[in-house]
């Protein structure tokens, strides 16, 4: 297990840096460059020049990318092309904002999607299951904007009973203001999560071994959670990794609509304004969160299917 | 609830597509022109012009999107799972899993700076975004079949890449089926996501998404703008996924403990579409004697079982009262062992519920409780040590009656002498054991009383006396046909069996027998080269054809086995399909399955069936060497009868891989052992007095 670990690892690290590699040239391709954001109304050929040379945007592509490797390699991450702040702060600006609201999501999330998903499946084909699947389905795939904006009206503008943006405000000192961000945070993994759970929970609860365990006389309550569910958690834990991933990855739509300035807004401004070493930077942060979430994933995987075996 | 989905998924759609034709796209930006039922934005624009106009683009884009991403997904998945060589695969996916790992966000933003705006570049931004993903689940899909016995017996009968292509890409449909709806809705998801950030689209495009982004400004001055245009995209959504996920959820039966009663089964009859799988049943088992219900297979012995654990499907009639618990010992212990929960854990639940030591059940069971056994997964444990463990359970709910069935099918006779031990240790203990087997020999050496059933009657109360051995044949003298030398095979990079040497002559048969695990099979597929051997060299005259152990998983379950079995004439020898389907009928025929049971899908032929038509389909490819592996398991006396008859007339040269006594002493010339890594002679003329009577334990 702990080669299997290191040799992930590895691969990871090789992967991050392909994708740096990748995002560098997308970038570079995109038309114009840090010095025409900076030259701004005023785009004068002569001004932008002397900003190229200036900035060392002349210089060949190659020698740049070296560059930047070989600070990254000293633990500088260089700063923005554009306001002069090391990427590291740009960066840290937004990560808190992104964890706060992935984690309380996360937080809320596991149990909720387990739960309903194990209640659709208690008695499959009832009432109950019938409406919950039909939610789960319908909800699944509603974009995130178009869900936010009818609630904001109904519990921000309508009823006034939760602040409809966070427009100024500290989430920590005013949680009120993360309510309906991580409502609409919520619906779809709730979704995509528990109609996991229900269809693995009702293939576990028609096999062999359940049937094995309930002929042994224990509890349906003990059958239910303790040998149904975990065999019935794997495909969901996949699909939990990928959720976790997007919500690091910086959740753009509801920050846009919530006003919560976190990396995925930064993300936006930053290959809107062509600031190179600031989507290098957030390229590394959110490589290594999908290696570093896709593992754990795996390893949890390994343990839920102990008979496939750790496929590399 | 079905009219519902149609209407959200109508009503969006029907103003996506026929809009156009009634509102023209005037001059943008006019404001105070002509105002509609829904008002004015905030910057003055007709917002029900913009609504009936805005559906455009998003589903034209989100439907343009999957049909790209499938269009480019599916050829790539298809070849990635049929690889023959694991480079191909990795060299096709392995791009992928990087493109899969750059946010989705910064592709739409990268493509679109790249590409300007319009419709053409936003679906081939949902394309890229979406295609990676579509590679993966068909792929995921078909590499079941494309590694599967089917598309080993295809390449086996000589069928061309295209149509082993079909099957392969035909199981995979029902997965892409259900895959079409969530892509169709990730890409509506995409689509209006990346618009709502002005991605692709103008800022003032008459578009849903960018509407809401543009007048969420002035929410509050005019609501209409922003929530009609939300709530159009929101029944889009709903409705794709609704009315593609339409399939009938259907009701399953509940979890249910059995109910008790006592030991006394008086006329039971059972009845199930009509048809009567029990008819007037009735026998008794006291406490620490051993009944055996004998019969071949539908003769309603199972369906008895399940009366008695108060699981019979349809109507059940008659008595049937057991004096306690009665415990379930399955046919398959590893299915009833749960795959994830550590062993000890399990045991200490159940000896909680019924107030027993498990320390006790396993010493009974003669398995360590020692607490690194005890932390082991199910799969850690041998096919004994599982059939063992099984029995430990039902112990610890201290039963009245054990119900064992066919406790020893696909057992080699070292484990069968062993769980023979144990049930005759549990009757010995108190409790009544309820038999249910083909398996004369071990129903012989164990039963106190014997049931025979045929059509779900009581027959007769004694077994039929045992067959006959035939005489040692002539030694055989012909041609060699195949020559192994040297031969090492290897199962998941563990070797089995090094340094095999083996002749065979044209009217020869090697019996291989062996304790399972010991690499039999794998053995069994090299030979027949469906299985790449470490080492050695393997020389044929002529064709060597494999017959599967597991006849089901070789059937392709959509088309009629007739065709099936025909086709390897039709591909390896060249004959028309009806002269093929007359040889096919004629051999079916001579091993008891009639046309009409062969001119049906797999799904409706027994197990026992299948095995004979598997064997017909070898045969048809004249083959000069069969290499049948355990070709009698599962087959009732009758079959296995018409099966050593026809294997005896020596249609080819024979390798035998089987447990099975009888097929052993009516067919093999010679016997190898497989154990410790080779094999090994065994002396013909002295039958095997281990086999019946193993020793216990381990």
């Amino acid at each position: 297990m702990r080669g299997y670990l290191a040799r992930r690892c590895l691969l990871g690290i090789g992967q991050v840096l392909a994708l740096a590699v990748l995002v560098f040239l997308l970038v570079e391709a995109l038309p114009g460059d840090a010095a025409v954001t900076i030259a701004g109304d005023d785009p004068d050929p002569g001004r932008i020049e002397r900003l190229r040379v200036e900035m060392g945007l002349d210089r060949p592509l190659g020698e740049r990318f070296a560059d930047w490797l070989g600070s990254l390699l000293t633990g500088d991450l260089g700063a923005s092309a554009i306001s002069g702040r090391p990427v590291t702060d740009v960066i840290g600006a937004g990560l808190g904002v992104t964890v706060l609201l992935a984690g309380v999501t996360l937080t809320l999330l596991v149990p909720l999607s387990l739960g309903v998903g194990v209640l659709a499946a208690r008695r499959p084909g009832s009432r109950l299951d019938r409406v919950l699947t039909t939610v789960f389905v319908g909800l699944h795939a509603v974009p995130e904007f178009a869900l936010a904006v009818p609630l904001v009206l109904v519990f921000g503008l309508g009823l006034m009973w939760l602040p409809p943006t966070a427009v100024g405000a500290d989430p920590l000192l005013d949680p009120l203001v993360l309510v309906l961000p991580v409502v609409v945070l919520l619906a779809r993994p709730v979704c995509s999560v528990a109609r996991l759970v229900r269809a693995e929970m009702v293939r576990a609860q028609d096999s062999e071994y359940v049937r094995h365990a309930v002929r042994l006389g224990l509890s349906p309550r003990r059958v239910r959670w303790g040998h149904a569910l975990p065999n019935a958690v794997a495909p969901a834990a996949t699909q939990l990794a990928r959720t976790v991933d997007w919500l690091l990855g910086g959740v753009v739509v509801v920050e846009a609509v919530f006003v919560l300035p976190g990396l995925g807004t930064a993300l936006v401004d930053s290959v809107a304004a062509r600031d190179l070493p600031v989507v290098q930077g957030l390229t590394l942060v959110f490589g290594a969160t999908t290696v570093a979430v896709n593992l754990a994933a795996d390893v949890v995987a390994f343990r839920l299917a102990p008979r496939a075996g750790v496929a590399v | 609830m079905r009219g519902l989905r149609w209407v959200l998924l109508g009503v969006p759609v029907l103003l996506a597509l026929l809009g156009p034709l009634f509102v023209d796209d005037g001059p943008r930006g006019v404001a105070f022109g002509e105002v509609g039922v829904l008002g004015e934005d905030f910057v003055g624009r007709d917002v029900l012009a913009q609504v009936v106009l805005g559906g455009q683009s998003v589903v034209l884009i989100a439907l343009g999107a999957t049909v790209v991403a499938y269009g480019v997904g599916v050829p790539w998945g298809l070849g990635a799972a049929l690889a023959r060589r694991r480079w191909v695969d990795e060299v096709v996916m392995r791009p992928l899993d990087l493109l899969l790992a750059v946010p989705s966000l910064l592709v739409l933003l990268v493509v679109a700076g790249l590409g300007g705006g319009g419709v053409g570049v936003l679906v081939v931004v949902v394309a890229v975004v979406m295609a990676p993903e579509v590679v993966r689940v068909v792929r995921a899909a078909a590499l079941p079949a494309a590694t599967g016995h089917v598309v080993e017996a295809m390449r086996q009968q000589g069928e061309g890449w295209w149509r082993t292509a079909g099957y392969v890409g035909r199981t995979a449909l029902a997965t892409l089926a259900a895959d079409v709806g969530v892509r169709l809705t990730s890409s509506v998801y995409l689509v209006a996501s990346a618009a709502f950030l002005g991605v692709g689209l103008a800022p003032d495009a008459s578009d849903w998404a960018v509407m809401v982004d543009r007048n969420q400004v002035g929410l509050s001055i005019s609501p209409w703008g922003v929530v009609v245009p939300a709530l159009l995209l929101v029944a889009l959504s709903v409705g794709i996924n609704l009315v593609l996920d339409g399939r009938v959820v259907q009701p399953r039966p509940v979890l249910d403990v059995p109910a008790a009663g006592t030991t006394r089964v008086a006329g039971l009859t059972v009845t199930v579409a009509g048809r009567r799988l029990v008819d007037d049943v009735s026998f008794e088992v006291s406490p620490g004697r051993v009944l055996a219900l004998v019969g071949e297979s539908g003769s309603g012995k199972t369906t008895t079982a399940l009366a008695l654990l108060g699981e019979a499907p349809g109507e059940v009639d008659g008595e049937v009262r057991v004096g306690g618990r009665v415990a379930f010992v399955p046919q398959h212990p590893s299915t009833a062992l749960n795959p994830v929960r550590r062993i000890g854990p399990v045991l200490d639940e159940i000896a909680r519920v019924h107030g027993t030591d498990p320390a006790a059940a396993m010493a009974a069971v003669g398995l360590p409780a020692d607490r690194a056994f005890r932390r082991r997964l199910p799969h850690q444990l041998s096919g004994g040590q599982q059939q063992r463990l099984v029995l430990a359970h039902a112990l610890l709910t201290d039963p009245a009656l054990v119900v064992a069935d066919e406790p020893t099918t696909g057992q080699d006779p070292h484990h069968r002498g062993e769980i023979a031990d144990r049930l005759r240790e549990l009757a010995g203990r108190g409790s009544a054991v309820l038999l249910l087997s083909h398996d004369l020999d071990l129903v012989r050496d164990l039963a106190d009383a014997v049931l025979v059933l045929d059509g779900g009657r009581v027959v007769g109360s004694t077994l039929p006396a045992p067959q006959p051995r035939p005489a040692p044949r002539a030694a055989p003298t012909g041609e060699p046909v195949l020559r192994v030398d040297g031969l090492s095979v290897a199962h998941r990079r563990a070797p089995v069996l090094d340094g095999v040497t083996l002749d065979l002559r044209h009217d020869e048969c090697v019996a291989i027998t062996g304790r399972s695990g010991q690499g039999k099979t794998t053995l069994a597929r090299a030979l027949a080269g469906l299985h790449r051997p470490v080492a050695g060299e393997i020389t044929a005259h002529g064709r060597v054809h494999y017959v599967f152990q597991d006849a089901r998983q070789s059937f392709d379950d959509r088309r009629p086995v007739l065709d099936q079995v025909a086709r390897t004439a039709v591909r390896l020898r060249g004959l028309s399909t009806p002269r093929a389907r007359a040889e096919a009928v004629s051999l079916l025929g001579a091993l008891g399955v009639a046309e009409s049971t062969a001119d049906r899908r797999p799904g409706s032929l027994s197990g026992g069936e299948l095995k004979r038509a598997a064997l017909v389909r070898a045969l048809l490819a004249d083959p000069a060497v069969l290499v049948c592996d355990e070709v009698t398991a599962g087959l009732d006396a009758a079959s296995k009868r018409l099966v050593l008859d026809l294997l005896g007339a020596r249609p080819a040269a024979l390798v035998l891989v089987t447990h099975d006594p009888d097929a052993v002493a009516h067919l093999a010339d010679r016997t190898l052992d497989a154990r410790d890594g080779g094999l090994h002679d065994r002396d013909h003329a002295q039958p095997d007095e281990g086999q019946a009577h193993a020793q216990p334990g381990l």
